[in-house]
């Protein structure tokens, strides 16, 4: 997905972080966290941050992240809507985050 | 290194603080002692006590370099006068103090200049929190501060292992001769329970005060017999800095739902009965279980002998309604309950060491059915931390914690299974408080678990239809919310030493890196 | 399965904390909230919010239903785009008016299961009726294919509608919980109330939901933790009434087996309407247990 302008999401709420996303030159993904449990997770909130870009197809771009102690689905959360904004998606395609790990869960039911 | 009784690794000595002795469990140091108290001192008719300024007080008093000056805290956030005071023992060019505090706030952030410029020493305290315990906690002093519990503090005091040579104690008002209150006066704080141990043993006992009224300010909380000095300042503290306004309930449904869960597993525990007695906090879901237990009680037409602990408005309404004939006052939480103790004959200010010196002919802690007690991080076997937080900075209080944890029939600790993204219930706290062996039960937001040293409690909480758990299902529930945190990184340096209420060794804090 | 749904809690769509856990309060159902509780600046956020805690955390026995933005605003289909996905229990169609919009839904819907290869028929509807014209078609709403489980009636909205004031009585929702109720019925969905929003009246509350429970209602909406209990205590049968149901049955299966026609319980005759109630009562209670 293509980053086209800065996207924020998310508060500094508790259990909220807030997702901060700006286009960048290269390829790197550049995450800078601050955290009020950044002692014993900021390593678990850079990987939630990192795995939701790839899966999106993203890079070239920096993320800023103030967390107060946001569990990971919100993360996760946070940081595709900030990635939607800064892409100026209209209409996101939802398949490409589900239905192959729904088929593939399927799959595995069925067998 | 030794182990204690809980396992944790204790130093056989500290320098600076001599030798230490582990935890052995919770009634297995038996005190060989006695008393220590001041030298016997005549001051005749005629002797004037008023001193000009601070200054002149410790001057007066002998102030010298490396001894040790107390205070009380219980203006809490609103306290001016630790400040002054060892702003006045810098202009005079002391050096090497040791300061015993019953507690320390978050306006104590200046003592770290004092520290730095070698004014203080060492610091012995309840509590730590702000910028003073991150300073601590990153290693910053050269001896470690020694925390202890209310209890534990009257009784080292009692016992002469924390000499106070001087005790400043701020009091709302005072004669000139030294009677004193903290119901009275310009800045009101209510009971002087932490004092009144300072004022009995101290070597100089100097009052400080904003209001100075006529002879005699009584009933007194300290009396002329024991005080060397009166220093009178523009003000001692600020009443707002102890809870003010109207009473505040929580609508938090997670504080509801633990208070709810928690009246519960008093209901049924077989103490709540007519007479019964209870200690509750002053957080949001503690004063919440008394609220539930009113309604309970009114049910069951019962009333509760006493209840203790901070007392809050909340406590002096029931007392007015009848619901609780006594209430114990070592601290007063809000100005409702200032003018209560004021004015209401059945509300009793008490003594850190009536409240809760182990090593006397009986604390009131001995008397209580039921302590509701918090946490910030509970593990496995029950042990309880309330000073360290989840990443390891000095950042609370031992309180009265393991004082009614000791004394009490039935233990509640009440908490979040999960703070933030923290666990609260964990494999192994960063840092011991109060041991596994005297809590009782463990009531979350999500489930309850009783401790396995509890079997009774557990059939009978079995039959109830509450949620019961293993705390180690807990513990597994939410790390799986959380995630596994990363372990706290710690150097091999001491930073703090945790008494447990006896004067043994429970756990240390060593410096975060 | 047939669930029951004493409680179904709104929980705002956009509020991580709120979303974290709300099962913990026991509700029996818990409704994610993208309509009104998320401001049109926020809607894409609550979405993917909602998406992801659907996908990620187990909230164990509670139902979990999702109220979407109305399919002729600009947010309904991307909503559904995105919650069938998650495969919740059930979505919530607000504002629905007739049986063309629940038609409309269950087709969308049906092509989403399809791509994403689930079950089709396994994400249920809730219709939540909060018009005149809603309330009149209550029947064919409630009837609009085997989707529908439950309609539920929006007392502020309708209110609007009606040029009605909202009164502690609540007569002014007669005719429609009436509506509402009897068109569940004969399409053999359950019924649910709407929310009751002064949260500090815990007594007007107590009438309310009491009220609702004699006109017979399945349950009712929650808007905050505290009114659960509540509503569950009077929605679940006492001892009292699961002992008489007990007696009622056993007094039938005794008449069953001697071959009398005439069911007798301390000298009344008992119809066998009664008898009906009866075993409803039991199984109520049965259910309710499970649940604990």
């Amino acid at each position: 997905m293509q980053i086209k302008c800065v996207g924020e999401s998310g508060t500094t709420a508790s259990g909220d972080i807030l997702i901060k996303i700006e286009p960048c030159e290269g390829e790197d993904i550049d995450v800078e966290i601050y955290s009020t449990v950044g002692k014993q997770f900021s390593r678990q909130i850079k990987t939630a941050i990192i795995n939701t870009l790839q899966e999106l197809n993203v890079s070239g771009i920096r993320v800023l992240a103030k967390d107060n102690g946001a569990l990971d689905y919100a993360i996760k959360a946070r940081t595709q809507t900030a990635v939607c904004r800064a892409g100026k998606v209209l209409s996101f395609d939802w398949g490409v985050l589900s239905d192959e790990q729904n088929k593939e869960n399927d799959a595995v039911c069925s067998r | 290194m030794l182990k204690n009784a809980i396992g944790r690794e204790i130093p056989e000595r500290i320098e600076g603080l001599g030798e230490l002795t582990p935890y052995q469990g919770p009634f297995a140091i038996r005190p060989k002692n006695r008393r220590r108290g001041p030298q016997l001192r005549q001051v005749e008719p005629g002797e004037k006590k008023l001193l000009p300024n601070l200054e002149k007080a410790l001057i007066e008093t002998g102030a010298h370099d490396g001894m040790t000056i107390s205070f009380h805290h219980h203006f809490r956030e609103g306290d001016y006068l630790l400040d002054k005071v060892i702003d006045a023992a810098a202009r005079i060019g002391l050096k090497n103090l040791v300061i015993a505090p019953s507690s320390l706030t978050n306006v104590h952030s200046s003592l770290i200049e004092h520290i730095k410029n070698g004014v203080i020493k060492r610091i012995e305290t309840s509590g730590l929190r702000g910028s003073l315990g991150e300073f601590i906690s990153k290693g910053m002093m050269d001896t470690p501060v020694i925390i202890r519990s209310h209890g534990g503090r009257a009784r080292a005091i009692e016992a002469g292992e924390t000499k106070i040579d001087i005790a400043f104690l701020s009091v709302s008002s005072c004669d000139n001769y030294g009677n004193a209150s903290g119901c009275v006066g310009r800045n009101v704080c209510g009971a002087l329970g932490y004092a009144m141990v300072d004022a009995k043993y101290a070597e100089k006992v100097v009052l400080v005060t904003d209001t100075l009224v006529d002879y005699p300010n009584v009933p007194a909380s300290i009396d002329q017999t024991d005080v060397d000095h009166i220093v009178v300042i523009d003000a001692i503290g600020d009443s707002g800095g102890i809870m003010s306004g109207p009473l505040r309930h929580t609508s938090s449904p997670r504080d509801l739902l633990i208070a709810e869960y928690t009246a519960k597993v008093v209901e049924y525990s077989g103490y709540f009965k007519d007479g019964f007695s209870i200690q509750s906090g002053s957080g949001g879901a503690s004063l919440a279980v008394a609220r539930f237990l009113r309604d309970k009680m009114l049910e069951k037409n019962i009333t509760a002998s006493f209840m203790m602990g901070g007392i809050s408005a909340q406590h002096t309404v029931m007392l007015k309604e009848g619901f609780v004939r006594k209430l114990y006052d070592t601290q007063t939480f809000d100005l409702e309950a200032v003018k209560s103790l004021a004015e209401n004959p059945n509300h009793v200010e008490i003594s850190a060491a009536y409240y809760a010196n182990p090593h006397s002919k009986g604390a009131v802690v001995n008397c209580l059915d039921v302590g509701i007690l918090s946490a910030l991080e509970i593990d496995t076997d029950f042990n309880v931390n309330v000073i360290t937080g989840s990443d390891g900075i000095i950042r609370g209080a031992s309180g009265g914690h393991s004082d009614i944890a000791a004394g009490a029939k039935l233990k509640i600790v009440i908490a979040p299974l999960v703070r933030k993204r923290m666990p609260i219930v964990v494999d192994r706290v960063n840092t011991v408080t109060t041991p596994g062996e005297t809590i009782d039960v463990l009531v979350t937001d999500w489930g309850i678990a009783v401790n396995q040293k509890q079997p009774e409690l557990m059939a009978v909480l079995g039959k109830t239809g509450l949620p019961l758990y293993d705390i180690k299902e807990l513990q597994e529930k939410a790390e799986s919310i959380t995630g596994r945190p990363d372990l706290i990184k710690y150097t091999d340096r001491i930073v703090g030493i945790v008494e447990y209420r006896d004067g043994s060794i429970i756990d240390v804090i060593r410096q975060v890196m | 399965m047939n669930r029951i749904r004493r409680t179904m809690l709104f929980v705002p769509g956009n509020n991580p904390s709120m979303i974290n856990d709300p099962h913990i309060y026991k509700p029996d159902s818990i409704i994610f909230d993208l309509e009104d509780s998320v401001s049109l600046k926020e809607k894409d956020a609550a979405r993917f919010l909602v998406y992801n805690a659907l996908k990620s955390i187990d909230y164990g026995q509670t139902e979990r239903v999702v109220r979407i933005n109305a399919l002729n605003t600009p947010y309904g289909r991307e909503d559904l785009e995105a919650i069938v996905r998650a495969a919740p229990d059930a979505i919530r169609l607000p504002k629905a008016e007739s049986a063309d919009d629940l038609c409309t839904a269950d087709q969308i819907i049906s092509e989403i299961e399809s791509k994403a290869g689930l079950a089709e028929g396994s994400v249920k509807l809730i219709a939540a009726i909060e018009t005149a014209l809603g309330v009149i078609n209550a029947y064919k709403i409630a009837s609009a294919g085997q989707r529908v489980t439950a309609v539920a009636l929006g007392a502020e909205d309708f209110i609007t509608d009606m040029k009605s004031e909202r009164t502690n009585s609540g007569f002014e929702l007669h005719v429609a919980r009436i509506q509402i109720l009897m068109a569940a019925r004969a399409a053999k969905i359950d019924a649910l109330d709407t929310v009751f929003s002064d949260v500090a009246d815990e007594d007007g509350f107590k009438q309310e939901v009491m009220y609702i429970k004699k006109l017979g209602f399945d349950g009712k909406s929650v808007i905050h933790p505290r009114q659960i209990e509540m509503v569950h205590s009077i929605f679940t049968p006492t001892v009292e009434e699961v002992s008489y149901a007990k007696r009622v049955i056993e007094a039938a299966v005794e008449a069953e087996t001697s071959g009398s026609g005439v069911i007798a319980l301390d000298g009344k005759m008992i119809d066998k309407p009664i008898v009906e109630r009866a075993y409803r009562v039991i199984g109520l209670a049965k259910e309710v247990r499970a649940l604990a």
